[in-house]
């Protein structure tokens, strides 16, 4: 594989569009709990507290560490980790091109990945979140193995194991998919390729190398303040037992909510045009995901059938499309685990989209005479269209929603207005902590530090029972001024499982005020406070 | 063309499945007034004339003819439709051949019909009759491409002519088709067929005139007119009515794993046929433009001259376009749609050969597989869900007994036929075939008649059905409503009292079976 020329004016036009798409993302209202847990723990980081042993989190430590790091200098603040984010997004489209490119595909076409990536997934959940810091470590791992497999240069292969070692910390899952997908790539260059064992191993030391420079101080760090054990029981052991439990809330199977999303009648696509852009969108997706991956099994074996039969080994442009088929299937199989919903699969699903581009690309190339001239236009098109078709959606969820989507200035101001954190602002005092659930991460980031191990309290299908019962034992011992009760259901049904033992005693109802995520949770807030506080009258 | 193994296959796939779908016993109530409107014909009454149909006059006068072969019932025109579905299997295999499909591959466009659109709705109905005879017009039309013959193009022209005699839409979209690809083929080959089009035309006059002089020759071919080509458009599929269903917008039900599919296997078979299905016909259609746009460019740069099988692709792909446009008019649900997709498998069959001889490298050995793999999938999950079908309701299915036996065994026509006496008469509503059919004939015009809140039959031709009865004054008046929930629907249905009549037995009835019930009402005079 030769590096594909730049193509300044492809690339400009791209960061363009998307800049200017994701800009408005900066301000958004759009509520989303799950963004404030992995902020508030960077909080908790800043705060001298040790992530694992202190308190709980399944993904690794990377994202609250950047957001740690992040806040040290700028203060807790939404708005910069979105805007962290938004450079990550734009880093991580841009090197999509280039691994398209990589693969083969013209300066244009290269774009469509990112506009995808953009336009069509991160729309699914446009909030601050390890999935999408995660784009640029992965892509630029991809791309510096397919390089490597041309050039054998020692900074390819340093870099790719880097971005391997940078997406392990982000995110489990996604890192042991590179590293395999890699690996595997040099076990497939050993067995197809030039069967030089020895230039594979020197490569995966090199790999190896790249991933530890910033894995091991990390786990230095962890080790120095006795969190390893506790990291390796909530991020290897946890998410396996507990994350996807059967009947649990995440126990969602690949494809089964599909229907939900091509329905004219379920949500608010009530409009036929918008009603094709959403099924075309969800259909093509879960094509894109599950087409790449089975094209890619195929194009393996066919490579494999034609060594054994010609002896012909592959080039390094093969390799390159070898990097890609493998992330692009392990990726596939990361989709149809856990929680398989059409949100998580579009999560998974840019390794999928480069590939498909190239494959378009490729296909445009073999598909020659003048009567095939728009036909062979069509693949690259179909994929345009699911950028298209998912900008469109887009729209018409900011449409639907100027409330959360069309407001100027720092989201941060905005928050700090919401009543729940104005109460407790105005009435805490140094030193006081509270208890949030089911999700506190937004109290915790805004208004008061956490007294409990868990920021995220979901004692059904999620948290076992001997969790629950820690949850409450920190309560009983830390005894926090507040306790927050923010529910996501009826109350009246779902109070025993938050509190099994009725509200503790020593604590009295201090207020009931409105949800501060989302006009969707009709039930207010109910604040309760220590009693020996010398709290006032409940306020309604 | 030699034969082919694959050609014995097809044929020993096909037969045993044709005839389990004429045993099936599964019910519609389409195939109820379709059948009985030919025992009608048989008793001597007049088609648009004494009694209302929307679709042309062909799909009664075939289910009269095997009634008359076969005795009255399902079985006979079931039969019938059967060996021309067979044979529209046939034709759709020797047509993919011809467009360069290997023989094993074009097995699965064949037989996509059988397996993958017939089970959407199993029984005797127009859709099926159109599909068998539109595939062989489209043999025969390739034919007339290939060899420029005025005869084959006559014969084109007859056995579109006869498409039309089932159903309207598909009849004019095969004929626009065959016209178009004639001019097309004029123009690229740069060889004028002066012959050719007065053969088309002469070809579909025939069979039409033959129709259209024997409607005359019963004072029915005005009615037929305006019942043909005037009322479907102005009352088939109105604005929030019952067949208000837009292009795909009932895929969300086939899609649900919660309706019938909690066998994850199956639930995923089911949707990967889904979505083949609408992405081969939309697809196709998309294809096809791109393609045909293409030619009509190389034809204007580079001069006339086709490429082996281009012409008869052309057709392919002028009459996917052209069913696509009528599958998202008209009552647009995934089994009209199914019925629609026939040219786009056969298309997609095509394009996969295409595409198949162009990935040539030893790399892409399997890959080159793909795009069949889906036209097969596409088959073979509809097999998949036909056995599912058949395993959910094997008494449905697998009883291999005449459905006869089992509809004309129904308690509501059989309590018809064992208090009626020679001259009675009955009037039944929403559908009234199957019991005309088994049990009483029909007095009255109107063998379907819908509340007009359904807007399907509008408010005059429902107080025209109302007052028939009050004029005919037949001896049984049967209510068999569609829901389970009768008092919710009785509003709707009962616009005046029934004077006269008296509520005489409540049973089950062939249509829907438990836990429906029809209301028999008699004549309050009658002995």
């Amino acid at each position: 594989m030769t590096a594909p020329p730049r193509h300044p004016a492809s690339e400009l036009a791209l960061l363009a569009v998307l800049v200017l798409v994701l800009v408005p993302t900066l301000t958004t209202l759009q509520p989303n709990p799950d963004a404030f847990t992995y902020l508030s723990h960077g909080l908790r980081l800043l705060a001298g507290e040790v992530i694992y042993r202190d308190f709980f989190e399944f993904t690794p430590p990377g994202a609250p560490l950047l957001a740690a790091a992040l806040f040290a200098v700028t203060g807790p603040s939404l708005l910069a980790a979105r805007v962290v984010q938004v450079l990550a997004l734009l880093l991580g489209a841009w090197l999509l091109g280039r691994l398209t490119r990589a693969l083969g595909a013209g300066p244009w076409a290269a774009t469509l990945p990112g506009l995808v990536l953009v336009l069509a997934l991160y729309r699914f959940q446009p909030h601050w979140s390890y999935h999408w810091l995660v784009v640029p470590t992965v892509a630029g791992a991809a791309l510096a193995a397919c390089r490597g497999f041309a050039t054998d240069a020692r900074r390819d292969w340093l870099l790719a194991g880097l971005g391997v070692g940078l997406s392990g910390l982000l995110l489990q899952a996604d890192g042991v998919v590179l590293a395999a997908a890699l690996a595997g790539a040099l076990v497939a260059d050993v067995l197809v390729g030039r069967f030089d064992l020895a230039a594979n191993a020197r490569r995966l030391g090199l790999l190896l190398a790249g991933a530890l420079a910033p894995i091991a101080p990390v786990l230095a760090w962890l080790g120095w303040h006795g969190a390893l054990a506790a990291a390796w029981q909530d991020v290897w052991v946890w998410p396996f037992t507990h994350y996807a439990t059967p009947g649990g809330p995440n126990d969602i199977r690949f494809l089964t909510d599909l229907w939900g999303f091509v329905s004219p009648y379920g949500g608010r696509w009530v409009n036929l045009p918008f009603f094709y852009a959403q099924a075309y969108h969800g259909l093509a997706l879960y094509a894109l995901v599950v087409g790449t991956a089975l094209g890619a099994l195929a194009w393996a074996l066919g490579v494999v059938s034609r060594l054994l039969r010609d002896g012909r080994t592959w080039s390094p442009d093969e390799a390159a499309w070898g990097v890609c088929g493998l992330l692009a299937v392990g990726f596939a199989l990361l989709a149809a685990r856990g929680r398989a919903d059409l949100v998580h699969v579009a999560l998974y699903a840019f390794p999928a989209v480069v590939l498909a581009t190239a494959a378009a690309s490729a296909l445009a190339r073999r598909l020659t005479g003048p009567e095939l001239s728009l036909v062979r236009a069509l693949p690259l098109a179909a994929i345009a269209l699911f950028a298209l078709t998912g900008a469109a959606m887009w729209a018409q969820e900011v449409r639907s929603r100027p409330d959360w989507w069309l407001q100027p200035g720092s989201p941060d101001a905005h928050w700090r207005q919401a009543p729940l954190v104005r109460w407790l602002a105005g009435r805490a005092r140094p030193g006081d902590r509270v208890a949030a659930f089911p999700n506190g991460g937004f109290v915790y980031f805004y208004a008061l530090p956490p007294a409990v191990p868990h920021t995220l309290f979901l004692p059904t299908g999620y948290l076992t029972k001997d969790e629950a019962r820690a949850y409450w034992a920190a309560i009983r011992s830390n005894r926090p001024r507040f306790l927050v009760f923010v529910p996501h259901d009826d109350p009246a049904r779902t109070r025993q499982a938050y509190f099994p033992a009725g509200v503790p005693a020593g604590w009295r109802l201090a207020a009931r005020l409105a949800a501060p995520l989302g006009e969707r949770m009709p039930w207010p807030t109910e604040i309760y406070e220590r009693a020996d506080t010398g709290a006032g009258a409940p306020v309604r | 063309m030699t034969r082919h193994p694959a050609e014995a296959l097809l044929l020993a796939l096909a037969l045993p499945l044709a005839l389990l779908y004429a045993l099936v016993g599964q019910t519609s109530g389409d195939e109820g007034t379709l059948v009985h409107d030919g025992l009608r014909l048989l008793r001597g009454e007049v088609i648009y004339r004494d009694f209302f149909q929307f679709i042309p006059p062909g799909t009664a006068w075939l289910a009269g003819l095997a009634q008359a072969a076969c005795g009255p019932g399902v079985l006979g025109p079931r039969l019938a439709q059967e060996l021309l579905l067979v044979g529209g299997a046939w034709a759709l295999w020797r047509l993919a051949r011809g467009l360069g499909v290997g023989p094993w591959l074009a097995l699965a466009p064949a037989l996509a019909p059988l397996v993958a659109m017939h089970r959407f709705l199993p029984v005797y109905n127009h859709h099926w009759l159109a599909l068998a005879t539109g595939a062989m017009a489209l043999l025969v039309g390739a034919h007339a491409l290939a060899t420029a013959r005025p005869g084959a193009w006559a014969g084109a022209g007859a056995l579109a002519g006869l498409t039309l005699l089932w159903l309207q839409s598909d009849g004019v979209v095969l004929l626009v088709a065959l016209g178009c690809a004639l001019a097309l083929d004029a123009w690229v080959a740069g060889r004028p067929n002066a012959r050719a089009a007065p053969a088309l035309a002469l070809g579909a006059l025939a069979v039409q005139g033959l129709a259209a002089a024997m409607l005359a020759a019963s004072g029915a071919l005005g009615p037929m007119l305006h019942a043909v080509w005037v009322w479907p458009f102005s009352r088939y599929r109105t604005p929030g009515g019952v067949n208000d269903i837009a292009f795909a917008t009932d895929l969300h039900a086939n899609l649900s794993p919660y309706v019938d599919f909690v066998n994850m296997p199956f639930f995923y078979a089911k949707v990967a046929h889904m979505g083949l299905l609408y992405a081969f016909m939309v697809g196709a259609a998309v294809v096809g433009c791109a393609w045909l746009a293409g030619l009509v460019v190389r034809r204007a740069r580079s001069g006339p001259g086709w490429r082996p099988g281009e012409a008869p692709a052309a057709l392919v792909a002028l009459v996917a376009i052209g069913l696509l446009l009528v599958a998202t008019r008209g009552r647009a649900d995934v089994m009209h749609a199914a019925a629609y997709a026939w040219p786009a498998g056969l298309l997609a069959s095509v394009a996969a050969s295409a595409l198949a001889r162009r990935l040539d490298q030893p790399a892409l050995a399997l890959l080159r597989w793909a795009p069949a793999s889906l036209v097969v999938g596409w088959v073979a999950t509809g097999a998949l869900l036909l056995a599912h079908d058949a395993r959910r309701d094997p008494a449905a299915w697998l009883s291999l007994r005449s459905p006869d036996a089992v509809l004309g065994q129904a308690p509501a026509v059989r309590w018809l036929r064992d208090r009626a006496r020679p001259g009675d008469r009955l009037a039944a509503w929403p559908f009234a075939g199957y019991f005309g059919l088994y049990g009483l004939p029909v007095a009255g015009r109107w063998n379907l008649m819908l509340p007009p809140e359904d807007g399907y039959t509008s408010a005059a031709e429902y107080a025209d059905f109302w007052a028939g009865i009050q004029r005919d004054r037949p001896r049984f008046v049967v209510w068999a409503p569609v829901g389970a929930d009768r008092e919710a629907a009785r509003p709707l249905y009962f616009r005046a009292p029934l004077t006269g009549y008296r509520l005489a037995a409540v049973a089950t009835h062939p249509l829907y079976g438990a836990p429906r019930y029809a209301e028999i009402y008699e004549r309050e005079d009658a002995p």
